[in-house]
């Protein structure tokens, strides 16, 4: 099944469904965005972004509500970048309920995890990596889910057929790897149709969650190679990259635990086929809430996670191997549901700091307003000059892993209006 | 969560022996309440939120809540309720499972819709206001019988309906409350007006409950509730609508898969 495929239905859908937009069973949002950055790329010279978005959401159910079909169709557009502007099927599934258990078929989006500064554990999506850096806008997956649930924990299986590219910004596009990615190869013969597999059992015990789960199948996250062309008999690297998917093995776990305004989390991974031998990764730290701060109503959250990787300096897509996550989140609870998150990554040992803001607040009941702003800083800019680039790409500095996001610091508005 | 909102939800159960007669009188009130308003398994009502900010602001919110009943006489289980938000819109479709015990802090799990995701909360802060409202979540949950101790203090009018007046007095320390004061009509044991006392022993909030009737010929619930912020002249109004009794709700509606579900 592949992305022309799923932008199709999306279509289609997105055209057939405005109609029905009167059924009480029917969402939808439209966005408007504009990202500026500061400075020029590295690649483009453009330094604002307008884009647009809508996306829709229909939903009915019979058999008493036994049996209900969803369908989420969203799509995007991006004035100067034309991998931004796509259209996604992100949901569009039967779910069929008996006694103590569920089957959910379709595509389908399905979250796993407890952290907040790295999604490690979850991996049954691809990333929408053009929509959002944190791994949060997922791509529909095709899937049949069985999940059991007992009085010793719910169980689920997942069959998961068709993989999906992760998406990055094109040629024009910001923020992404140094040259646009072009391009897909797969450690297994059957590529993209290869068919992948995935179990999670979760539970919890008075204020103790915790999940394991096991991934086989084609990685979600790529190693990005300079393409190869030959010029002249002679293989030459090129001004573009390639995705390259091995086929690997994931054991997670994940772990919260609840003490008074404390929560304590955990996510550990352990992968193997992913280039090097087997290795582990872990996310772990705490949230700490205070309630009405100060004499206000507010509730003011202090998040602190590390992030470490079994594999140190040799993680070449993981800027994640040693870094430390502190944020502050802010909660006013007012009419108009304002909150807001300013965080920072620390890498300690090369100095390099990624800076984090999310902010929003409603405008009435319909329209609401968001504000992001990343600030990359820390690092060196890479070389311009491709020869350099290259060489740099081909043997990268363990300690500029954020080089080539210097330039792309930005502040993102979002207004969205809901129906 | 015996029955839903600002109703007392009780257990006829066993608490620590009254140590006087005020008080014991007290308690056998607030057990006669908690028994009138059990015995309903399970119920559904759609609920209209207007908050006011005192200055001309104005925002409101709509949810729908399914409850479902303890076991009866367990000394431990109280009720399951699962509330699903239809707006504001961009929080609709977020739901909020509760399981309610009646001497531990109960267990929260909420589901994120944009994310998919499933996060157990933290109930400890129980003082919080719910969803921007001047109710805390204490004012809708943590109602079992056991989370207070009682008084009974007088008799009086109310709007011409026969009252008692009780205090109760919130079992532990995470409360943001140190005492309520209660009025109870003599004839049906419904809560028509609650007094809430801060930490600093000053008057807070009061709720008035309103525009009750009788469901199914046993079950009296509340059309409109007020709550009114004294420090800050904020105020919310609660309008319940659509009650439905004897839906036939297991646990399975309950459980953790069902968030998910909820539309």
């Amino acid at each position: 099944m592949g992305a022309r495929w799923f932008k199709l239905v999306a279509w289609i859908l997105a055209a057939s469904m405005t109609p029905l937009a009167t059924a009480t069973n029917f969402k939808a949002e439209v966005g408007f965005e504009v990202r500026a950055f500061p400075d020029q790329g590295a690649r483009t010279d453009e330094q604002l972004f307008p884009a647009a978005w809508t996306e829709l959401e229909w939903f009915t159910s019979w058999n008493g509500g036994d049996d209900a079909l969803t369908l989420v169709s969203g799509f995007w557009w991006d004035a100067e970048d034309d991998e931004r502007t796509h259209a996604d099927l992100r949901e569009l599934s039967w779910l069929h309920l008996g006694e103590g258990w569920e089957l959910r078929s379709g595509v389908r989006r399905v979250f796993w995890g407890v952290a907040e500064s790295q999604h490690l554990v979850d991996i049954i999506n691809q990333s929408d990596l053009v929509l959002a850096l944190d791994g949060e806008e997922k791509l529909g997956q095709p899937m049949v889910n069985l999940s059991v649930e007992r009085p010793y924990g719910i169980f689920d299986f997942f069959l998961l057929s068709g993989f999906r590219e992760r998406t990055f910004p094109g040629v024009d596009g910001r923020v992404g790897p140094p040259f646009p990615v072009d391009g897909a190869e797969y450690e297994s013969d059957r590529e993209e149709g290869h068919l992948s597999w995935a179990l999670r059992w979760t539970h919890y015990i008075g204020d103790w969650n915790f999940a394991v789960s096991h991934f086989s199948g084609t990685s979600r996250e790529p190693q990005l190679r300079p393409a190869i062309a030959l010029v002249g008999g002679v293989p030459t690297p090129t001004e573009s990259l390639v995705a390259h998917y091995p086929t690997i093995d994931q054991t997670g776990l994940e772990a919260q635990y609840l003490a008074g305004g404390w929560v304590w989390k955990l996510e550990a991974i352990s992968r193997s086929g992913f280039f090097t031998p087997r290795y582990a990764a872990a996310v772990f730290g705490f949230e700490f809430t205070q309630g009405g701060v100060l004499g206000t109503r507010s509730d003011l959250g202090w998040v602190v996670e590390y992030n470490w990787d079994e594999r140190g300096d040799s993680a070449q897509n993981q800027v994640f191997e040693q870094d430390v996550f502190v944020a502050a989140r802010w909660v006013a609870n007012d009419l108009r549901g304002t909150e807001g998150l300013l965080g920072v990554y620390l890498d300690p040992e090369t100095r390099e700091r990624v800076w984090w803001l999310e902010a929003s607040r409603r405008l009435n009941s319909d329209w609401k307003l968001v504000v992001e702003g990343r600030a990359f800083a820390g690092g060196h800019p890479l070389p311009t000059d491709f020869a350099r680039l290259v060489a740099a790409l081909s043997a990268p500095d363990v300690d500029n892993k954020t080089g080539y996001l210097q330039q792309d610091d930005f502040v993102r508005f979002q207004l969205i209006r809901y129906f | 969560m015996r029955r839903f909102g600002i109703i007392l939800g009780l257990m006829v159960g066993m608490a620590a022996a009254p140590t006087s007669a005020d008080e014991a009188r007290g308690y056998e009130i607030a057990a006669e309440a908690d028994r009138r308003a059990g015995g309903f398994e399970d119920s559904a009502a759609t609920l209209r939120m207007v908050l006011r900010d005192g200055r001309g602001g104005e925002s409101e919110r709509a949810l729908r809540i399914r409850i479902l009943e303890g076991p009866d006489g367990d000394i431990d289980l109280g009720n399951k309720s699962l509330i699903v938000f239809d707006s504001p819109a961009d929080q609709r479709g977020t739901a909020l499972l509760t399981y309610g015990y009646k001497s531990e802090p109960d267990d929260q799990w909420l589901y994120l819709p944009a994310l998919k995701r499933v996060k157990r909360i933290a109930a400890s802060n129980k003082s919080g206001p719910f969803v921007g409202s001047e109710f805390a979540y204490e004012d809708f949950a943590g109602q079992e019988l056991e989370k207070f101790t009682y008084r009974y203090l007088r008799d009086e009018q109310l709007d011409g309906i026969d009252c008692f007046v009780i205090e109760r007095i919130p079992v532990g320390s995470d409360s943001g409350y140190t005492r309520q004061v209660v009025w109870l009509d003599k004839e049906e044991y419904r809560i028509w007006k609650i007094e809430y006392y801060d930490r600093k022993e000053s008057l807070l909030k009061t709720l008035r409950v309103s525009d009750y009737r009788l469901y199914d010929e046993k079950h009296w619930r509340p059309g409109a509730s007020l709550m009114v912020n004294h420090q800050t002249a904020k105020s919310t109004l609660l309008n319940y609508t659509d009650y439905r009794f004897g839906n036939g709700f297991t646990d399975a509606d309950f459980s953790r898969n069902s968030l998910k579900r909820m539309r």
